[in-house]
C-alpha cells in the first residue's frame, strides 16, 4: 500500500508546487503587463509596473510603485511626474513626491527607456484596505493592488517589495 | 517496479527542479544581460536647472530601515540600513509672482510668500551603513539583486522626507525665511517688512481632492 502512495504523493506534491509556481509567475507577468498610453498632446508612451515598494513611515506610510517608461517616438518625450497619480478606494488621489532624486520633469530620450523610474506617495494606512490604482494621465489607469484589503504588519522604517497585485 | 516508480518519480522531482531553476536564472538575468554598462564613459551632464530657492532650514535625521524584497515565484532578499539623511527646507523663489509683493508709500513692504516646502533631500554616505543583507536560505538559485541597497536608500528617503514633516520642518523653514527676509529689506530701507500667509506650509507633498 504504501508502496502506492509514496510515489503518487511525491507526484501530487511536485504537481502543486509547479502549479503553485506557475500561479506565481502568471500574477508577475500579469502586474508587469505593457500599457500603452498617451500624454495630454496625444504623444504615445509605454509604460510597464516593476514592482511596489510599501512601509511605514513616521506619519503614516510610504508607496512607491517602479514603473519601465519606454519612448517609442524619435523624439525626445518629457513627462510630469504629477501625471502618475495614486488612486486608492476611498475615493483620494495622491500626488507623487517630487523631491529629492524624484524631479517634477522625467525625460525619455528618443526611443529610450527608464527601467526604474520611482513614484512614490506618503499615504494613511488605511489605503490598502481596498484596490489602488495609479493614474496615468486622465485616461489610463493600471491596477497596482488589488481590492484584498491587506494589513500592514510592518515596524517603522520597515518596507517590503511587492511583484503582484495580491499583497 | 518499486524500483521503477522511485526512480521515475526522483527524476521528475529532479527535472522539475532543475527546469524551475533555469528558468528562475533566465528570468532574473534578463534585465542585466540588456543593460551594458560602461565603467570608463564621460560625465555626461543630464540637467541644468536653475534654481531661484532659499534653503532655510537643515534637518539630519538617522534612521534604522530595513526592506525585504519578495522573489518570483518563491523566496525573499533582505537589506538593513542605517541611514543619516540631510532634508533643507525653504522657499522656492521661482513660485513668487509681482502681485505678491506690494510697496507701501511710507516705505513698508508686503510680500505673501510662496510655501515653504522641502527643497532637498539625500542621503549622508559617509554616515549610512549596511548592516545586514540576507535571503532564504532555501532559495539558493536566486541571485541577488544589486539594486536592492538603492532602492532601500529611496525608501528611506521617503521616510526621512515624512520624518521631517513629522516634525515640522515647514512651520520652521517658512519663519526662519520671514526672519532673513526682514532683516535683508530692513537694511534696504524698507520698515515695516510684513508677510501675508495663504492657505499656510503645505503639510505634505501629497493632496487629495474629492472624485
Amino acid at each position: 500500500m504504501s508502496k502506492k502512495v509514496v510515489p503518487v504523493f511525491a507526484l501530487a506534491l511536485v504537481g502543486a508546487g509547479l502549479s503553485l509556481i506557475w500561479l506565481r509567475m502568471r500574477e508577475a507577468r500579469e502586474f508587469s503587463r505593457r500599457c500603452e498610453v498617451q500624454t495630454d498632446a496625444g504623444t504615445n508612451y509605454l509604460t510597464q509596473l516593476v514592482e511596489t515598494t510599501v512601509g511605514r513611515a513616521d506619519n503614516g506610510c510610504v508607496l512607491i510603485v517602479y514603473a519601465r517608461l519606454l519612448n517609442p517616438n524619435p523624439f525626445e518625450l518629457e513627462l510630469q511626474r504629477d501625471a502618475f497619480v495614486l488612486d486608492t478606494d476611498d475615493h483620494h488621489h495622491w500626488l507623487p513626491s517630487t523631491s529629492g532624486t524624484q524631479t517634477k520633469l522625467i525625460k525619455l530620450a528618443p526611443g529610450g527607456v527608464s527601467e526604474h523610474e520611482a513614484f512614490s506617495f506618503s499615504v494613511p494606512e488605511d489605503s490598502f484596505r481596498g484596490e489602488i490604482n495609479l493614474q496615468i494621465g486622465k485616461d489610463y489607469r493600471v491596477m497596482v493592488k488589488n481590492n484584498r484589503p491587506y494589513e500592514l504588519r510592518l515596524r517603522n522604517g520597515q518596507f517590503y517589495t511587492f511583484r503582484r497585485r495580491e499583497w | 517496479m518499486w524500483k521503477r516508480i522511485k526512480f521515475w518519480t526522483i527524476s521528475s522531482i529532479l527535472i522539475a527542479l532543475g527546469v524551475t531553476a533555469l528558468y528562475y536564472r533566465h528570468q532574473a538575468t534578463r534585465g542585466v544581460g540588456e543593460t551594458r554598462r560602461i565603467l570608463d564613459g564621460p560625465a555626461v551632464v543630464q540637467q541644468i536647472q536653475q534654481l531661484k530657492q532659499l534653503v532655510t532650514i537643515e534637518y539630519v535625521l538617522e534612521k534604522a530601515i530595513g526592506l525585504e524584497e519578495e522573489k518570483i515565484p518563491f523566496g525573499s532578499e533582505k537589506v538593513s540600513l542605517l541611514v543619516q539623511a540631510t532634508v533643507l527646507g525653504g522657499i522656492d523663489f521661482s513660485e513668487l509672482e509681482p502681485r505678491d509683493v506690494t510697496i507701501g508709500p511710507d516705505k513698508s513692504l508686503t510680500i505673501q510668500l510662496p510655501r515653504s516646502r522641502i527643497l532637498h533631500v539625500y542621503v549622508n554616505d559617509k554616515e549610512t551603513q549596511v548592516w545586514d543583507r540576507s535571503k532564504t536560505w532555501w532559495t539558493p538559485w536566486v541571485p541577488l539583486d544589486p539594486a536592492l541597497e538603492q532602492k532601500a536608500r529611496l525608501a528611506a528617503l521617503e521616510a526621512m522626507q515624512a520624518a521631517a514633516l513629522e516634525k515640522g520642518i515647514l512651520s520652521n523653514a517658512q519663519e526662519n525665511a520671514e526672519a532673513t527676509l526682514r532683516q535683508s529689506l530692513g537694511l534696504l530701507g524698507f520698515d515695516p517688512v510684513r508677510f501675508r500667509r495663504g492657505a499656510g506650509s503645505t503639510a505634505s507633498k501629497t493632496t487629495d481632492k474629492a472624485h
